[in-house]
């Protein structure tokens, strides 16, 4: 099973999709769509370190073994569900195992009295229409390998559909636990509706059940926000570092809607996100932020794209990272303006710092712009703790540990106050804290 | 010097100028003041030609030129002169480059050849001093950088560098401590010409204690409601605005 | 505004006149022979024609860079270009009166008048020339000046037979041949070109400057430059580019090096107006262009000072290797396009040594239906300690169907390192335009006073006399833009 090449993997996936892709959940119109998905998705490969969108990212370094394209849940083990439930009381919790639903642990009953919630698989039966309409909308047009093979392939992941002004008030969050050391590749792809004036607050958690556990988790989810409708939709990404975590959120915003993410990232060993967020209507507001702190070989590649099609939009991007050891952070963002979108508000801020000699930062901030009458700046640092501040301190009594410890946190805080979610600021906040001692 | 009739104006549809009158001869000076958004800068902005806002209504008459035909810059090289609230800042462009790009075209207008270099910088020198202006703020660029007083002091160092023969002062007062305020009024007092004239534009009448007018005029709502000497001023310091409102309803 | 947005005219490109002068060409097209002819005509060693032969080889195995830069182009027929077309001169000429004097016109024209040089010669603080048309060396003045203090400044050509230590020494140190598609090409049939070496602890008393010009038409130009400041060494280097206005496309792909030792430094600045095209994108030169700066040993200095009118397509990237400790690097732009234009240029800051420190001020303006990008790459490498870059990138946008795009890379590997990069992307404000109005300044002259005051900060970097052409260049591409 050793030292297969890329296209040799590719074609295996490919293989995998004839043999299943009649059973794949959706009608025709569907199939139809995967069908061209695994066609982008063969045509280009895996990435290579050749295209320029991985250029820091190259496949090459991930891809060495034969995948396994199906998964079951192993049955001798045992999950503890509460554990993870009561470290965040104020959810609603929904549990996924390698990808499939653990329907009895989740609050799926008390959710579906206010709302649709649902598999995919089930979805394409009872909710047919509105899986018909959107899977795989927002995807079309993104050209990268891993969405494109996700769409093509997924037949597990969640329909969240908020009906026009619902508003959710408890967050939903949504527990992915991993739970195979062979290679093993899921594909989870969930489609988020909500509807004109809707609201909802959904929360990612990324968990490996061992640490021994390495596996590929290539996700996708379609976003779509009606006029007036708000989505928080947040991601803690804390899988074990033999893990590799594929993620593209596909957001979709209509008139005056309004959508904030922040992705903190403290696992897996090669991770790489994808953010495109399309601004179709009028006084949109949307805000990106993100924070990933690595250590050892960890490999975390950050990419946003904002694309302003219509005036007087605003957002805001703020990601940050933290690189200890052999740590190699990417941070990729631009910010599109299109021809139309006069009276663009768009910023973008990306600092990092590295805390050792073997740890590498790549930035690349974009601007594309053709719009006049705007305001876009992006303003990108990367340095070190500043020595001033680690001597003020360690004068006042601090150990040099204590002083360090106090400055990264001081560093990171502004990305975790972003989030909007209280309880959930305070969740991220003991990780981080932890994660500092 | 200048004759306002009738004048209407609007910004995006909606009307601010309601019918202004005003004579203003030569070698006056005089004061409007009234509330917040009764259309005083408004008035400046129109005067001065900016491109936001729409005139419906009305006739200016400025040395006996339609003004309302004529391009900002025109009006300027004709002698109009406003001293902005908010001046601007324009990163890399020197003062001194700047008011000589400005005095030339004003020449070339006049058909006048462009000043030597001399005898600019000797200029330059003789106002500086008139407004107390630091000489090394000549060669900043354009506001940016200046403190609130230092703007406005600069706007006054402009006006006498420019020699308008109408000067409208749009709440140059706004944001100045008293010493600042002394040195602004005191360049415009030694500007103060019998061929010279002024509009005042002030929500204050502080600023009247040091340049004295001749006349003083309360707008409301896009008009002239009320018109005296320097003591209605001092009138409308004690009483506030809140009785010309009344009255002007009542009137109505 | 937008109204008189619609009155875009353009200028006419002054500089766009041809010269009757007889050429001495190569025929079309691009084998080994025309390679072998080319170094023949050169009367070149057998050294140099391996060199080529084997740039040439490389080059076949190349593929075009099209799939990163921000621009789009017809492919180029790279069997349809005359790579050698010589002005048929008389060999050594005894003095100038035997040039051509269509070539004296030329040079006239362009405003450098060798025959006043000529006169002056001996006469302090002058501006020495070599001028370049259609690829070869016509022409350099101050020799015998500079000749004194030991500085070598000639044409390529002659660097090949005269310095040829030298040239083997350092040529393709910096640019390698297999550098990237078109620096293959260029080592392939490069016909001229300008060398320089300034010698241990000399100071150069003159600016030292080149102006290209592509004349005959349907020819390339692949000239190279060579710039060797050795131990303590001081010069500054200008460059100037012209070209006639014909309807077709013509490529220009130069290679310029640099060397600077210990202690030296090399100031280069470039003002760059080949013909864009007219107004309708039709003709225009591509300018592709490779030039890379090395601060080979301890505290020397490479500054790039650019600014960047003219070609259809521009493809550039004035960069400095970083390697000796304390060494400094810099790079000033100023990128104008306006109608069809499209350029991508930047630069790239490699830090290698200790205590390195790059800067980076690039000023984009566009205007009418051009696009022009930023793309810059900052990296600092492992043991590169203390390593500080700074970027600052604006661009303006002069009306609403223009582009404005930075695509900067920011790769560190040493935590030593801190780098910052801004850019903020705006357009005039109509409240500066208004403010110049109501002092009596018309829109044309304070959108000259805005922009000139916006690029103020790369023009300060360019000796006196360049800094004024640059000026009045800048308003003349901007003519009729807005407003």
């Amino acid at each position: 099973m050793n030292n297969v090449s890329v296209p040799h993997i590719t074609q295996s996936a490919a293989d995998h999709f004839r043999l299943v892709s009649a059973s794949l959940p959706g009608d025709s119109k569907v199939l139809e769509l995967r069908t061209n998905a695994m066609e982008r998705f063969v045509a280009k490969g895996f990435p290579l370190k050749s295209d320029e969108e991985y250029k820091y990212s190259g496949t090459e370094k991930i891809l060495k073994d034969e995948i396994l394209w199906t998964t079951e849940i192993a049955p001798e083990r045992v999950i503890d569900f509460d554990t993870i439930r009561n470290l965040h009381k104020d959810a609603l919790h929904v549990f996924f195992v390698n990808g499939e639903l653990i329907e009895q642990a989740s609050d799926i009953n008390a959710l579906q009295n206010k709302l649709v919630i649902c598999t995919l698989k089930n979805a394409a039966y009872d909710h047919a229409e509105v899986f018909n309409k959107y899977y795989g909308k927002n995807v079309v047009g993104f050209d990268d390998a891993f969405a494109q093979l996700n769409t093509a392939m997924a037949c597990n992941g969640l329909l969240i559909h908020v009906p026009e002004g619902l508003i959710i008030e408890k967050p939903i969050q949504i527990n992915h636990i991993g739970y195979a050391n062979n290679q093993s590749f899921y594909q989870q792809h969930h489609l988020i509706i909500a509807d004109k004036g809707a609201s909802v607050n959904i929360i990612e958690n990324y968990i490996s059940n061992d640490q021994s556990d390495a596996y590929f988790n290539n996700q996708v989810n379609e976003i779509f926000i009606a006029e007036n409708a708000q989505v928080k939709y947040y991601q803690l990404q804390n899988e074990n570092k033999q893990v590799v975590h594929i993620n593209a959120t596909q957001v979709h915003q209509e008139q005056s809607s309004y959508f904030d993410t922040n992705t903190i990232t403290i696992g897996s060993a090669w991770l790489r996100n994808n953010l495109n967020i399309k601004l179709n209507g009028l006084h949109c507001e949307t805000h990106l932020n993100g924070l990933q702190i690595l250590s050892g070989q960890q490999h975390v590649d950050n990419h946003t794209l904002v694309d302003h099609q219509m005036p007087h939009c605003n957002s805001n991007q703020l990601y940050k990272g933290i690189l200890k050891d052999k740590g190699t952070g990417v941070f990729n963002g631009k910010i599109f303006v299109r021809r139309d979108a006069q009276k663009t508000n768009a910023y973008q801020s990306s600092k990092n710092m590295l805390m050792s000699d073997d740890a590498t930062m790549n930035t690349k901030p974009q601007l594309e712009i053709y719009a006049d009458d705007v305001k876009c700046s992006h303003g990108s640092s990367t340095g070190q703790i500043d020595k001033n501040a680690l001597f003020y301190l360690r004068s006042r009594a601090l150990s040099e540990d204590k002083a360090r410890t106090l400055l990264l946190h001081a560093f990171a805080i502004e990305v975790i106050e972003k989030i909007n979610i209280a309880s959930y600021r305070s969740y991220i906040e003991n990780i981080i804290e932890q994660r500092f001692e | 010097m200048i004759s306002i009739k009738n004048l209407h104006a609007s910004i995006d549809g909606k009307e601010i100028l309601k019918g202004f009158n005003l004579e203003v001869n030569a070698g006056e000076v005089h004061a409007i003041m009234g509330p917040n958004g009764s259309g005083k800068s408004t008035l400046a902005s129109v005067l001065a030609g900016r491109e936001d806002y729409e005139v419906t209504d009305g006739k200016v008459v400025f040395n006996n030129k339609d003004l309302l035909e004529m391009s900002p810059e025109d009006r300027a090289r004709e002698g109009l002169f406003l001293a902005f609230q908010y001046p601007v800042e324009i990163p890399g462009v020197s003062n001194i480059n700047f008011l000589k790009t400005a005095i030339t075209e004003i020449r070339q207008y006049k058909g006048l050849p462009p000043l030597e270099a001399k005898d600019f910088l000797k200029l330059v020198k003789d106002k500086q001093a008139m407004v107390e202006l630091q000489g090394s703020l000549a060669n900043r660029s354009v506001n940016e950088g200046f403190s609130g007083g230092e703007k406005k002091r600069n706007e006054i160092f402009q006006m006498a560098m420019l020699e308008p023969s109408l000067a409208i002062l749009d709440e140059t007062d706004s944001g100045l401590d008293i010493d600042a305020l002394r040195i602004v009024a005191g360049g415009v007092n030694k500007l103060r010409s019998s061929n010279r004239s002024f509009i005042v534009i002030t929500h204050y009448q502080r600023l009247l204690d040091y340049i004295v007018p001749d006349f003083v005029h309360v707008m409301y709502n896009g008009q002239i409601v009320k018109t005296g000497t320097k003591e209605l001023a001092l009138e409308l310091e004690s009483k506030g605005y809140d009785w010309i409102k009344k009255e002007t309803e009542q009137a109505i | 505004m937008a109204d008189i947005l619609e009155e875009v005219t353009g200028s006419e490109y002054k500089y766009g006149f041809t010269s009757d002068i007889e050429m001495d060409t190569a025929p079309i097209g691009l084998n080994e022979s025309i390679i072998r002819f080319i170094s023949e005509k050169k009367n070149e060693p057998a050294w140099m024609l391996e060199y080529r032969l084997k740039a040439y080889s490389k080059w076949l195995t190349m593929k075009e860079p099209k799939h990163w830069p921000h621009v789009s182009y017809p492919e180029i027929d790279f069997q349809n270009i005359i790579y050698y077309a010589a002005p048929k001169l008389k060999k050594e000429l005894a003095s100038l009166d035997e040039v051509d004097p269509e070539l004296l016109k030329t040079f006239e024209k362009l405003g450098i008048s060798l025959e006043e040089q000529k006169r002056l010669t001996g006469v302090q603080s002058n501006i020495a020339v070599d001028a370049v048309i259609d690829s070869v060396s016509v022409k350099t003045t101050f020799k015998e000046t500079l000749a004194e203090k030991g500085i070598i400044f000639c044409s390529f050509s002659e660097a090949v037979q005269e310095h040829p230590e030298l040239v083997r020494k350092y040529m393709g140190t910096v640019v390698p041949y297999t550098d990237n598609f078109y620096a293959a090409l260029n080592s392939a049939v490069f016909t001229d070109g300008s060398f320089c070496y300034i010698p241990k602890g000399v100071r150069c008393p003159m600016e030292l400057s080149t102006y290209f010009r592509i004349n005959a038409s349907g020819t390339g130009q692949f000239e190279r430059t060579l710039i060797i400041a050795d131990e303590g060494a001081y010069v500054s280097y200008l460059e100037g580019c012209t070209a006639p206005m014909r309807d077709e496309n013509q490529l220009h792909a130069a290679v310029v090096e640099i060397i600077a030792h210990k202690n030296a430094e090399v100031k280069y600045s470039t003002v760059q107006n080949w013909y864009p095209g007219d107004k309708d994108g039709k003709g225009g030169i591509y300018n592709f262009v490779t030039k890379r700066g090395i601060c080979l040993e301890d505290n020397s200095k490479i500054s790039w000072t650019q600014v960047e009118t003219g070609s259809a397509v521009t493809w550039k990237y004035p960069s400095v290797i970083l390697k000796g400790n304390n060494s400094v690097g810099e790079f000033y732009s100023v990128a104008v396009t306006n109608h069809h234009q499209q350029a991508d240029t930047g630069t790239k800051m490699i830090h290698i040594g200790r205590n390195t420190r790059s800067t980076i001020v690039s000023k984009g303006i566009s205007a009418g239906l051009s696009n022009n990008s930023y793309r810059g790459l900052v990296k600092i490498h492992k043991g590169a300690k203390n390593a500080r870059n700074f970027s600052q990138c604006d661009s303006l946008l002069m009306g609403d169907k223009c582009g404005a795009h930075t695509f900067p890379y920011i790769e560190i590997k040493d935590q030593s390192a801190i780098v910052e990069h801004e850019a903020t992307t705006s357009k005039i404000g109509e409240d500066q335009l208004f403010y110049c109005k109501q002092r009596g300044i018309d829109t044309e002259k304070a959108i000259a006073l805005i922009v000139n005051g916006y690029c103020k900060e790369v023009f300060n970097q360019l000796p006196m006399e360049f800094a004024v052409e640059a000026q009045k260049l800048l308003a003349v591409s901007l003519e009729g833009s807005v407003g």
